[in-house]
Protein backbone atom coordinates (compact mmCIF):
# COMPACT_ATOMS: atom_id res chain seq x y z
CA UNK A 1 0.00 0.00 0.00
CA UNK A 2 1.42 3.42 -0.92
CA UNK A 3 2.01 5.80 1.95
CA UNK A 4 -0.33 8.37 0.36
CA UNK A 5 -3.16 5.81 0.13
CA UNK A 6 -2.62 5.02 3.82
CA UNK A 7 -2.97 8.73 4.64
CA UNK A 8 -6.15 9.09 2.58
CA UNK A 9 -7.95 6.00 3.92
CA UNK A 10 -6.90 5.99 7.55
CA UNK A 11 -6.29 9.64 8.31
CA UNK A 12 -8.03 11.95 5.83
CA UNK A 13 -11.37 10.10 5.77
CA UNK A 14 -11.94 10.16 9.56
CA UNK A 15 -10.57 13.71 9.66
CA UNK A 16 -13.13 14.93 7.11
CA UNK A 17 -15.92 13.27 9.14
CA UNK A 18 -14.69 14.94 12.36
CA UNK A 19 -14.37 18.34 10.71
CA UNK A 20 -17.92 17.99 9.36
CA UNK A 21 -19.29 17.05 12.80
CA UNK A 22 -17.39 19.93 14.44
CA UNK A 23 -18.04 22.49 11.67
CA UNK A 24 -20.19 24.75 13.85
CA UNK A 25 -17.54 24.95 16.57
CA UNK A 26 -14.37 25.61 14.58
CA UNK A 27 -13.49 29.06 15.86
CA UNK A 28 -10.38 31.14 15.18
CA UNK A 29 -9.16 30.23 18.67
CA UNK A 30 -9.40 26.51 17.90
CA UNK A 31 -7.62 26.96 14.57
CA UNK A 32 -4.86 28.97 16.26
CA UNK A 33 -4.42 26.38 19.04
CA UNK A 34 -4.13 23.56 16.49
CA UNK A 35 -1.71 25.61 14.36
CA UNK A 36 0.57 26.13 17.38
CA UNK A 37 0.47 22.39 18.20
CA UNK A 38 1.24 21.47 14.58
CA UNK A 39 4.20 23.85 14.49
CA UNK A 40 5.61 22.42 17.73
CA UNK A 41 4.95 18.83 16.58
CA UNK A 42 6.80 19.32 13.28
CA UNK A 43 9.75 21.14 14.92
CA UNK A 44 10.11 18.56 17.68
CA UNK A 45 9.49 15.40 15.63
CA UNK A 46 11.55 16.19 12.50
CA UNK A 47 15.08 15.73 13.94
CA UNK A 48 14.05 12.67 15.96
CA UNK A 49 12.32 10.94 13.06
CA UNK A 50 15.20 11.73 10.69
CA UNK A 51 17.56 10.13 13.22
CA UNK A 52 15.33 7.02 13.35
CA UNK A 53 15.38 6.59 9.58
CA UNK A 54 19.10 7.42 9.34
CA UNK A 55 19.88 4.66 11.88
CA UNK A 56 17.31 2.32 10.27
CA UNK A 57 15.16 1.95 13.38
CA UNK A 58 12.39 1.99 10.80
CA UNK A 59 12.53 2.14 7.03
CA UNK A 60 10.09 2.74 4.19
CA UNK A 61 9.75 1.17 0.76
CA UNK A 62 10.97 3.88 -1.67
CA UNK A 63 8.61 2.45 -4.31
CA UNK A 64 5.58 3.30 -2.12
CA UNK A 65 6.25 7.04 -1.57
CA UNK A 66 6.19 10.10 -3.86
CA UNK A 67 9.99 10.28 -3.71
CA UNK A 68 9.94 13.78 -2.26
CA UNK A 69 12.38 13.33 0.62
CA UNK A 70 13.52 15.98 3.12
CA UNK A 71 16.61 14.75 4.95
CA UNK A 72 15.96 11.04 5.36
CA UNK A 73 12.18 11.20 5.65
CA UNK A 74 9.59 11.21 2.83
CA UNK A 75 7.07 14.05 2.55
CA UNK A 76 4.16 11.75 3.46
CA UNK A 77 5.66 11.21 6.92
CA UNK A 78 5.76 14.96 7.58
CA UNK A 79 2.13 15.14 6.45
CA UNK A 80 1.38 12.37 8.92
CA UNK A 81 2.71 14.43 11.88
CA UNK A 82 0.48 17.30 10.79
CA UNK A 83 -2.63 15.23 10.11
CA UNK A 84 -2.27 13.13 13.28
CA UNK A 85 -2.12 16.33 15.33
CA UNK A 86 -5.33 17.60 13.72
CA UNK A 87 -7.06 14.20 13.97
CA UNK A 88 -6.28 13.58 17.65
CA UNK A 89 -6.83 17.28 18.42
CA UNK A 90 -10.26 17.43 16.76
CA UNK A 91 -11.34 14.17 18.38
CA UNK A 92 -10.25 15.54 21.76
CA UNK A 93 -12.20 18.74 21.19
CA UNK A 94 -15.28 16.72 20.22
CA UNK A 95 -14.99 14.71 23.46
CA UNK A 96 -14.24 17.81 25.51
CA UNK A 97 -17.39 19.64 24.39
CA UNK A 98 -19.48 16.59 25.28
CA UNK A 99 -17.89 15.71 28.62
CA UNK A 100 -17.23 19.21 30.01
CA UNK A 101 -19.70 21.56 28.30
CA UNK A 102 -19.12 24.23 30.99
CA UNK A 103 -15.63 24.86 29.55
CA UNK A 104 -17.33 25.88 26.28
CA UNK A 105 -20.30 27.81 27.60
CA UNK B 1 22.07 -0.50 19.50
CA UNK B 2 19.90 -3.49 20.31
CA UNK B 3 16.37 -4.68 20.87
CA UNK B 4 15.58 -1.79 23.23
CA UNK B 5 16.80 0.93 20.82
CA UNK B 6 13.42 2.02 19.41
CA UNK B 7 11.68 1.93 22.81
CA UNK B 8 14.51 3.87 24.48
CA UNK B 9 14.51 6.54 21.77
CA UNK B 10 10.74 6.96 22.11
CA UNK B 11 10.87 7.39 25.88
CA UNK B 12 13.88 9.76 25.89
CA UNK B 13 12.20 11.87 23.22
CA UNK B 14 8.64 12.09 24.53
CA UNK B 15 8.70 11.76 28.33
CA UNK B 16 10.40 15.12 29.03
CA UNK B 17 7.58 16.90 27.18
CA UNK B 18 4.88 14.87 28.94
CA UNK B 19 6.48 15.78 32.31
CA UNK B 20 6.83 19.48 31.42
CA UNK B 21 3.17 19.59 30.40
CA UNK B 22 2.19 18.14 33.79
CA UNK B 23 4.39 20.69 35.59
CA UNK B 24 2.67 23.50 33.71
CA UNK B 25 -0.90 22.36 34.32
CA UNK B 26 -1.46 18.96 35.94
CA UNK B 27 -4.49 20.42 37.73
CA UNK B 28 -6.09 21.51 34.45
CA UNK B 29 -5.37 18.15 32.81
CA UNK B 30 -6.59 16.00 35.71
CA UNK B 31 -9.71 18.11 36.17
CA UNK B 32 -10.62 16.91 32.67
CA UNK B 33 -9.33 13.36 33.12
CA UNK B 34 -12.04 11.77 30.95
CA UNK B 35 -10.94 13.89 27.98
CA UNK B 36 -7.30 13.14 28.78
CA UNK B 37 -7.84 9.36 29.02
CA UNK B 38 -10.20 8.83 26.07
CA UNK B 39 -8.51 11.48 23.90
CA UNK B 40 -5.25 9.54 24.19
CA UNK B 41 -6.57 5.95 24.22
CA UNK B 42 -9.09 5.94 21.38
CA UNK B 43 -6.91 7.63 18.71
CA UNK B 44 -3.92 5.50 19.81
CA UNK B 45 -5.81 2.22 19.47
CA UNK B 46 -7.28 3.34 16.16
CA UNK B 47 -3.89 4.43 14.73
CA UNK B 48 -2.24 1.20 15.92
CA UNK B 49 -4.94 -0.75 14.07
CA UNK B 50 -4.39 1.42 10.96
CA UNK B 51 -0.62 0.89 11.35
CA UNK B 52 -1.11 -2.86 10.90
CA UNK B 53 -2.24 -2.26 7.30
CA UNK B 54 0.88 -0.20 6.54
CA UNK B 55 3.12 -2.86 8.09
CA UNK B 56 1.44 -5.78 6.29
CA UNK B 57 1.53 -3.71 3.07
CA UNK B 58 5.28 -3.00 3.55
CA UNK B 59 4.70 0.75 3.46
CA UNK B 60 7.04 0.92 6.44
CA UNK B 61 8.94 -1.64 8.47
CA UNK B 62 10.12 -1.60 12.08
CA UNK B 63 13.67 -2.96 12.23
CA UNK B 64 13.43 -6.34 14.04
CA UNK B 65 17.04 -5.96 15.28
CA UNK B 66 16.24 -2.65 17.03
CA UNK B 67 12.84 -3.49 18.55
CA UNK B 68 11.68 -5.80 21.32
CA UNK B 69 10.02 -8.42 19.13
CA UNK B 70 6.79 -8.16 21.15
CA UNK B 71 3.82 -8.02 18.81
CA UNK B 72 0.21 -6.94 19.25
CA UNK B 73 -2.65 -8.57 17.29
CA UNK B 74 -2.26 -7.98 13.52
CA UNK B 75 1.55 -8.11 13.86
CA UNK B 76 2.16 -4.56 15.10
CA UNK B 77 5.31 -4.13 17.24
CA UNK B 78 4.36 -2.92 20.73
CA UNK B 79 6.61 0.14 20.22
CA UNK B 80 4.09 1.42 17.67
CA UNK B 81 1.29 1.49 20.26
CA UNK B 82 3.70 3.21 22.68
CA UNK B 83 4.58 5.75 19.97
CA UNK B 84 0.92 6.63 19.44
CA UNK B 85 0.21 6.77 23.18
CA UNK B 86 3.14 9.16 23.72
CA UNK B 87 2.46 11.39 20.71
CA UNK B 88 -1.28 11.57 21.39
CA UNK B 89 -0.53 12.36 25.06
CA UNK B 90 1.61 15.32 23.94
CA UNK B 91 -1.16 16.48 21.58
CA UNK B 92 -4.07 16.08 24.03
CA UNK B 93 -2.21 17.60 26.99
CA UNK B 94 -0.92 20.42 24.82
CA UNK B 95 -4.43 21.15 23.63
CA UNK B 96 -5.85 21.16 27.16
CA UNK B 97 -3.06 23.50 28.26
CA UNK B 98 -3.67 26.03 25.49
CA UNK B 99 -7.48 25.82 25.36
CA UNK B 100 -8.61 25.45 29.00
CA UNK B 101 -10.21 28.60 30.45
CA UNK B 102 -7.71 30.45 32.63
CA UNK B 103 -4.63 28.92 31.01
CA UNK B 104 -3.88 32.03 28.94
CA UNK B 105 -3.17 34.05 32.08
CA UNK B 106 -1.05 31.25 33.59
CA UNK B 107 1.01 30.77 30.41
CA UNK B 108 1.51 34.54 30.24
CA UNK B 109 2.83 34.64 33.83
CA UNK B 110 5.12 31.63 33.16
CA UNK B 111 6.56 33.21 30.00
CA UNK B 112 7.08 36.43 31.95
CA UNK B 113 9.09 34.58 34.60
CA UNK B 114 11.13 32.78 31.93
CA UNK B 115 11.97 36.10 30.26
CA UNK B 116 12.43 38.43 33.21
CA UNK B 117 12.84 36.18 36.24
CA UNK B 118 10.67 36.11 39.38
CA UNK B 119 10.32 39.93 39.25
CA UNK B 120 7.59 39.30 36.68
CA UNK B 121 5.41 37.71 39.36
CA UNK B 122 2.98 39.91 41.30
CA UNK B 123 4.49 41.01 44.60
CA UNK B 124 2.77 41.32 47.97
CA UNK B 125 2.19 45.02 47.36
CA UNK B 126 0.27 44.16 44.17
CA UNK B 127 -2.12 41.94 46.13
CA UNK B 128 -5.18 43.28 47.92
CA UNK B 129 -4.69 44.17 51.57
CA UNK B 130 -5.24 41.20 53.89
CA UNK B 131 -8.24 41.76 56.12
CA UNK B 132 -7.21 42.62 59.68
CA UNK B 133 -8.61 40.50 62.45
Amino acid sequence: MSYSLFLIIFVCVPLVVLIYIMRAHLTRGIALALAVLILLAVIYTTPWDNYLVATRVWYYDPALVWNVVFGYVPLEEYLFFILQTILAGMFTLWLWRRLYPRDWA
Amino acid sequence: MGHTTYLTLELIWALPIVVIQFLVGADQILRRWKVWLLGILIPSIYLTFADSFAIVGHTWTINPDLSLGVFLPFGVPIEELIFFLLTNAMIVQGLILVAAPGMRARLGRMLGVLRRGPDALPTDSDLPEAPTA
